[in-house]
């Protein structure tokens, strides 16, 4: 995907049309999940599809606990899927707490249609808390998200207009003005690259649930310097928390025990009790 | 964010002026090509990302001449207009080990807007200042100099640019091939764009120009 994105770039110069939109709008297709089984029994996991607003169908996998337990919804990040999630999915059922579900955005793994700046930030989330609100019947506050990079992004427009238990995001990019001013090392216009608003500090000054900030100081993909920014922005119970020696996506492979410990409590820590 | 290499486009602007005087009322046309050296490519190798200005300069004096360009690359690309305008000046002839001495300022302008509305575009101007020391090895030189880079504003920026490079001269024809180390004092391995520089700093770039000198020289 990260090739053809670039091959259309390429394609387009010459012609003015170019943005940087794209660099967050790669998602990683496949025909059909194929989810091993290395510490999620197959037994526990269901995989559903159900539709977004516009018609959309969304594809999603249930990793599901032994016994009865709450929702958790993990917005994944971006160039990925479902299937290469997998491994993180099963960091997140192994602390034994929740059913995990996570789903492919529009256009990502086997859901339909094409990835956009509005489904991101206006129908994915919303129709996948919608989702697993009416399968599991618990309300929305009382269902806590993780997110991952592209997936804060998703995360906060979606808790914009519907509330959570808590949202525990990673490795999320504060701004795309700050992505690519770092990369010049200039301070230019936001207006010369994007058509589209990716400004996280503005979007976490809306929510409406506790946020738990975490970014890896060693991250070389987003500047380690976005979650100080974004906690800063936050106007709900908040925490932070910048390991050392943690990059991008590897805090689960790095530092599983304290990722665990510090997630389940800050969790735990805004959970209600089941509905009847 | 590896895909922002695209933004190397932008950045780099052309080979030095400042090698060799232009002769008084004499012209020449200037192409420069290359840029900072990127991984991000699906590629094995390291990448040079084009750049490529096209200008301008002109004798005023048998020791000052000044040089405009127009930058393609971001036009193309994104719609972004660029240009700049400056002088160079010669300090002090060379003699024996002792290279020539010459200044260049240069005021770089850019401005454009992807979208209407959010997000927003804007402009923005790039002071410049090189020193270079060339030796002049018959027709041909070497050369070695340090390039200040200012972004006085919204939010200031400052990079200090060493260079080295060779001009080839064949007849009316210059060709320069020159290595630059971009932002030396900024660690590249927390940025967003994956760039090779020595010692994981900064950003290396190696730039060809190609000048053509009109007007009547002397012999």
């Amino acid at each position: 995907m990260k090739r053809l994105s670039l091959l259309a770039s390429l394609l387009c110069f010459g012609t003015g049309c170019m943005s940087l939109d794209f660099m967050f709008l790669g998602g990683e297709t496949v025909d059909r999940y194929e989810l091993h089984d290395d510490v999620i029994p197959a037994e526990l996991v269901e995989l559903v599809a159900f539709k977004r607003a516009d018609g959309v169908v969304l594809k999603g996998v249930w990793a599901h606990q032994p016994n009865p337990a709450p929702p958790m919804i993990y917005f994944h990040g971006n160039g990925s899927s479902i299937q290469t999630q997998w491994d993180r999915m099963g960091h997140y059922w192994s602390w034994g707490t929740h059913d995990v579900f996570i789903v492919d955005y529009a256009g990502y793994g086997a859901s339909e249609g094409v990835t956009t700046w509005k489904g991101l930030a206006e129908l994915d989330g919303p129709a996948t808390v919608d989702y697993v609100v009416a399968e599991t019947g618990y309300a929305p506050e009382e269902i806590p998200w993780v997110a991952l990079s592209l997936g804060g992004f998703v995360s906060l427009k979606t808790n914009e207009q519907i509330a959570a238990q808590s949202i525990l995001i990673e490795s999320v990019f504060s701004d795309s003005d700050s992505l690519v001013d770092d990369s010049l090392k200039l301070d230019t216009p936001n207006g010369w690259f994007f058509r589209s608003d990716w400004d996280n500090v503005d979007n976490i000054t809306r929510i409406q649930s506790p946020i738990f900030v975490i970014h890896g100081l060693a991250d070389d993909f987003i500047l380690p310097e976005s979650g100080p920014r974004l906690h800063a922005a936050a106007p709900t119970d908040k925490q932070l928390w910048q390991p050392e020696g943690v990059g991008h996506s590897d805090l689960w492979e790095v530092a599983p025990e304290e990722f665990q410990r510090r997630a389940t409590e800050w969790i735990s820590r805004w959970a209600q009790s089941p509905p009847d | 964010m590896r895909p922002l290499l695209v933004l190397l486009l932008l950045v780099g602007c052309s080979v030095s002026h400042s090698v060799r005087p232009l002769a008084k009322g004499t012209g020449a046309l200037q192409v420069s090509m290359g840029g900072p050296i990127s991984k991000d490519l699906p590629t094995p190798v390291a990448f040079v990302v084009p750049i490529t200005t096209l200008g301008y300069a002109h004798g005023l004096t048998e020791k000052t001449s000044v040089h405009g360009a127009f930058h393609p690359a971001g036009l193309a690309a994104f719609g972004i207009f660029g240009m700049d305008l400056g002088a160079t000046t010669l300090l002090a002839e060379g003699e024996g080990a002792r290279p020539r001495f010459m200044l260049d300022g240069d005021l770089a302008f850019f401005t454009g807007d992807n979208t209407q509305g959010d997000p927003k575009g804007g402009s923005r101007l790039f002071p410049s200042v090189e020193v270079v020391g060339a030796w002049d090895l018959g027709n041909h030189a070497v050369y070695t100099g340090i390039n200040q880079f200012v972004q006085p504003f919204p939010g200031f920026r400052y990079h200090v640019t060493p260079l080295v490079g060779t001009m080839l001269t064949a007849k009316r024809v210059d060709v320069q091939i020159e290595y630059k180390w971009m932002a030396p004092a900024s660690k590249n391995a927390l940025t967003a764009a994956e760039f090779v520089g020595p010692f994981g700093l900064g950003a290396s770039a190696v730039q060809i120009g190609l000048g053509i000198r009109l007007g009547k020289e002397k012999t």
